[in-house]
């Protein structure tokens, strides 16, 4: 009981650290991907009846291409940022009695589940409360066809500054690594960070 | 073989990064409610040692036994009775104080967090900010919290890497006497610091590391006697003002001071004759109030100077 007690408290933590310091890494994707679910469903409503028009076809299919690359960016991107706050942290975990199987549940605890919470989940919860009520009752406004290429322009130009994005995350967060801006020889999970570790210095040495 | 009643047992402690060898082959030990004083120059291995000690990383070669338990084998035991104050600690910012010391202190099992958060805040005097957020604190009250962090609930073993950097004087004469208290209260407390006044101030031992190796170990007036370094003795009697004349006469004595209003006198010897000169105090029925042993700056010089010509 105390074990999980400790293990409950370190997480608790972690996600305060994560929603005080990364914020925008869970705010951003939900906004983002509540828009992209709420103009899906209700450009294929509208869609639906012009399945012959060939060309709004391919935009529907580039819209659906759009909103699945988007969604996996998105999660990559807050991920990456929540585990490079764990990994600023990681030496202030390190030292509390924690067992190093136990970091690996508080890792992905308080990583991976703000992170799905922020993509799929919340976006998703949303759209079912918000947006299909709406479309039931008729409340949405018909849209020009105008505005549904224009709508799909858009998003597909957010796409591009998510993967822009995303790709310059991951150089941070491979750079932080690199730079030993995070003590990574402090931890030994099955030895693979010693490794990782040993494989850097070896190479920092080199460049030296 | 290693035997149970030291608090720290190393032995023969060896590790490398890579090509990089940072220890070869530590040994020492230390006892219950001892203060030492961990120096050496920079990448010497100090900070190597103590996160083998702390169980946070696994040595390559030797024996180390921690509270009786090897740190790598048993880290969950080890660490929930030790304090470790890191070189490079990092601490979760964005969170308030208090509620980062009230985690720290549940993760370690504290029954009533709170008493002891507000007591340590009193302690470090940082209790004004409890309410602030870390990201906002300076670098001197940053290191009143986390040296709280270290502190809390009174661990039996404390590991300090530069534990009064950024802080002021008065924050420095606050935590150097709170771990002379624990000191008395049998905690042991290992310090590791380029301020060598302050070892001098808090540590009854010390422990010198050069590349990777132990150079010297021991309590200050015992290595003094080692090196050769002057020690100061302070003696009391009667007829000092005869007696002080017979001391002054002899070949190995180095500066005497007669203080006339406390009847003291503080006689400077070679340590190497601090035999020879208690016989000679003895026949002239003076006793030793204190014995003084250098500057801790002039033996670790010396010590220094003695590797390099090596």
């Amino acid at each position: 009981m105390n074990r999980l007690k400790a293990i409950i408290n370190l997480i608790s933590l972690q996600i305060e650290t994560n929603f005080k310091n990364k914020w925008y890494a869970m705010i951003i994707p939900t906004v983002y991907l509540f828009m992209l679910n709420t103009s899906t469903v209700v450009i294929s409503s509208y869609t639906e009846p012009l399945k012959s028009n060939i060309i709004l076809e391919r935009c529907m299919a580039g819209m659906n291409i759009t909103y699945y690359v988007t969604t996996l960016l998105s999660l990559v991107i807050c991920s990456t940022l929540l585990l490079i706050e764990f990994g600023e942290n990681i030496n202030f975990n390190l030292i509390q009695p924690i067992r190093r199987s136990e970091y690996v549940v508080c890792l992905w605890t308080s990583t991976i589940f703000p992170t799905i919470l922020a993509t799929m989940i919340i976006p998703a919860t949303l759209v079912s409360i918000i947006i299909s009520p709406s479309y039931a009752l008729n409340l949405i406004p018909c849209m020009s066809i105008h505005t549904l290429m224009m709508t799909l322009f858009l998003t597909q130009i957010y796409a591009l500054v998510i993967i822009l994005s995303c790709f310059l995350l991951l150089r941070k967060g491979v750079g932080l690594i690199y730079y030993n801006r995070v003590d990574i020889h402090s931890i030994d999970v099955n030895g693979t960070f010693n490794k990782l570790f040993l494989a850097i210095r070896s190479k920092n040495n080199q460049l030296n | 073989m290693i035997s149970i009643e030291a608090v720290i047992e190393v032995e023969k402690l060896a590790k490398s990064y890579g090509k990089i060898q940072a220890l070869k082959g530590v040994s020492f030990k230390v006892y219950s409610g001892e203060i030492v004083g961990y120096i050496g120059p920079n990448a010497s291995g100090k900070t190597t040692t103590l996160k083998i000690l702390a169980g946070l990383i696994k040595a390559d070669f030797g024996e180390v036994k921690v509270l009786g338990l090897d740190p790598w084998e048993n880290s969950l035991e080890v660490k929930s009775k030790l304090g470790f104050l890191p070189e490079k600690p990092i601490i979760p910012l964005g969170v308030e104080v208090s509620f980062l010391l009230e985690k720290v202190a549940k993760i370690r099992g504290i029954s009533y967090p709170r008493r002891e958060i507000i007591k340590l805040s009193q302690t470090l005097d940082f209790k004004d900010y409890l309410n602030v957020s870390i990201g906002k604190l300076s670098r001197g009250y940053l290191q009143r919290v986390l040296l709280a962090t270290t502190l809390i609930g009174e661990p039996e073993l404390l590991l300090l890497d530069e534990p009064t950097a950024n802080l002021d004087p008065v924050g420095r004469k606050l935590l150097l006497s709170y771990l002379k208290e624990l000191s008395r209260r049998k905690h042991t407390i290992i310090i590791s610091s380029h301020i060598l006044s302050e070892i001098e101030a808090t540590c009854n031992k010390l422990i010198v590391i050069y590349s990777g190796s132990i150079i010297a170990k021991g309590k200050l007036e015992d290595l003094a006697i080692k090196y050769g370094l002057p020690i100061s003795l302070t003696l009391t009697g009667k007829d000092l003002e005869v007696k002080v004349n017979e001391i002054r006469k002899l070949e190995y004595i180095g500066r005497v001071l007669f203080d006339y209003k406390n009847k003291l006198i503080e006689a400077q010897i070679e340590s190497s004759k601090l035999s020879e000169f208690q016989d000679f105090i003895k026949d002239l029925d003076l006793n030793i109030l204190k014995i003084k042993p250098p500057s801790i700056e002039e033996l670790y010089l010396k010590i220094m100077e003695d590797v390099e010509i090596e």
